[in-house]
């Protein structure tokens, strides 16, 4: 059941287009991960979504914002106020009964590890305890859509693992959740989905796996002598690999560590005298934007 | 049940700044305490004091009413109120609460503290109550209308200042009402300053606490009572609008 849906949207600020034109939805259960860039047109993308903004041309129709719950980057909280009441009061700026706010707020806190610090007014919480607790404000009205702006920035491990275990529950009680983050590693964890975007347009709507199947999955980086990396680059091309120069080198992008290994003992041999270093890694999320730009 | 959580936040962010509480209610009472035990003049100077100390402590409802929502338009929390869309009506009663219970408590106090020091009134307290609840709804709404178009609180205590200066200059308060536009309804002559909600107070209050002329109350009331209902109620409106609006959140 599609929930939202975004039809040709776009949102622009004076004559600057920030995102879009996309169309996309989001339908009952599973988890999404929106990945990109800083200023990619990710919490712009989630802010129309959650219904704080309108796009600026284009249609955002489906669910009302008292449907969804939003947590933003910076912690949407009362500095004064404690963990329990923050969540005793959102329940109620919902609608939930004072008897179902205090039940949701005890099952919410427990969840994230909140229960000892429930008592603490937000500001004497540590960064990681604000951001769980921004978590469960947006979770305790049972939202029937999630949108979390960064929701593990600051969270150690332990935490890390306790909220992507608490989101995959969500998402298979028939949530739709959505996580905006840079980890791609994080996004194949938790999601079945992945947005991708790039200077406010989706440059992929699909699996991790389907990504992978069309994308390089590792990359050697090759850091060559000054002067010669032209040169290294026509060679490699005029094998048909994929060469492309980066901030951190010459990259040639392959799809799978045994067919960059071949490259790189060739090279050694080869070109001995330019070859200053080389490193092959799993593709980052710079590297799978790199390959999908236009 | 938003109203409920309105208020009950608005309860708990006064309660958990104990200091300003403590201003907002006890500053009109240790005045009447203070001005009681100290100044020469006995009950007559008293009771020219009492009702200017009344109308300044209605006046404090306009600053703690600005800077509570503008506090609340300020941080990052307002976000939870625009995502639970909460309407105008919910947010005014919830936020407004408090504040005029603060008030009057406040009021309480302080006719209390005046009947301490040996100030009578022959005057109903219900009356007098009347007039000071309606003149902090309508500082309130005032407040709403200070709120509504600062971005900050420092911006906020400005302009509740301007709006606290022109109620003290143009009402009568602290020096003799200037003469200004009029036009006669009914037979009642209505000035320019009519509009401030401190200048039917203060002459409500120096009647009733001294002579107790009622035909004249009713009237001031009726004023109170209309300048209440529309600060309140355009003060609300621009509030609400003002944070669907935010571009913070």
């Amino acid at each position: 059941m599609t929930l939202l849906s975004l039809e040709a949207a776009t949102f622009a600020v004076g004559e600057r287009q920030l995102l879009g034109p996309l169309s996309l939805s989001f339908v009952a259960g599973g988890c999404t991960a929106l990945l990109g860039a800083n200023g990619s047109g990710k919490t712009t993308l989630l802010r129309i979504a959650a219904g704080l903004l309108a796009p600026t041309t284009g249609l955002r129709t489906g669910l009302a914002p008292t449907a969804i719950g939003y947590c933003p980057q910076a912690d949407p909280l009362w500095p004064d106020l404690t963990a329990t009441e923050h969540l005793q009061i959102v329940g109620g700026l919902q609608g939930l009964t004072a008897s179902s706010a205090w039940a949701r707020a005890t099952e919410l806190l427990d969840h994230l590890d909140l229960m000892p610090h429930a008592s603490k007014q937000a500001a004497m919480l540590s960064g990681g305890m604000r951001r769980r607790l921004s978590v469960a404000t947006a979770l305790v009205h049972r939202p029937r859509l999630l949108l979390l702006d960064e929701p593990f920035a600051g969270l150690d491990t332990a935490q890390t693992a306790r909220l992507e275990a608490l989101l995959r529950e969500e998402a298979s009680a028939g949530t739709a959740v959505v996580v905006a983050t840079h980890d791609l590693d994080q996004a194949a964890r938790i999601a079945d989905r992945l947005l991708l975007l790039d200077e406010g347009r989706l440059l992929h709507d699909g699996t991790l796996e389907a990504l992978r199947t069309h994308r390089p999955s590792h990359r050697l980086l090759l850091t060559l002598r000054e002067g010669s990396e032209a040169e290294v680059a026509e060679a490699l091309q005029a094998t048909a690999l994929q060469v492309r120069t980066t901030d951190e080198g010459l990259a040639v992008s392959g799809s799978s560590v045994a067919e960059l290994q071949a490259i790189a003992a060739s090279l050694a041999a080869q070109r001995q005298n330019d070859l200053v270093g080389l490193e092959i890694r799993a593709a980052t999320l710079d590297d799978l934007l790199d390959e999908l730009r236009p | 049940m938003r109203f409920a959580a309105l208020a009950r936040l608005a309860w708990l962010r006064q309660w958990r700044d104990p200091a300003s509480l403590a201003l907002s209610v006890l500053t009109a009472p240790c005045f009447a305490l203070l001005y009681g035990l100290i100044a020469p003049g006995g009950e007559p100077a008293f009771a020219g004091y009492l009702p200017s100390l009344l109308v300044f402590s209605s006046i404090m409802a306009l600053f703690g009413a600005a800077m509570a929502l503008a506090r609340e338009r300020a941080e990052p929390s307002l976000l939870l109120l625009r995502m639970a869309q909460v309407d105008g009506v919910a947010l005014v009663a919830g936020f407004a609460l408090p504040q005029l219970l603060i008030n009057l408590v406040s009021l309480a106090l302080t006719l209390g503290a005046a009947g301490l020091v040996g100030f009578r009134t022959g005057s109903s307290l219900a009356a007098i109550g009347a007039a000071c609840a309606l003149a902090s709804c309508a500082s309130i709404g005032l407040g709403l209308l200070v709120a509504a178009t600062a971005k900050s609180v420092s911006r906020a205590f400005l302009s509740a200042s301007v709006v606290m200066f022109l109620q003290l200059l143009f009402s009568g308060l602290l020096f003799p009402r200037p003469s200004g536009p009029s036009v006669a309804v009914a037979g009642h002559n209505i000035s320019l300053w009519d509009i401030l909600p401190t200048t039917h107070l203060h002459l409500l209050l120096s009647r009733l606490l001294t002579t107790g002329d009622g035909a004249l109350a009713s009237l001031r009331l009726l004023a109170l009572a209309l300048l209440a209902a529309l600060f309140v109620t355009i003060g609300g409106l621009l509030l609400t609008r003002a944070i669907r609006q935010s571009a913070r959140a």
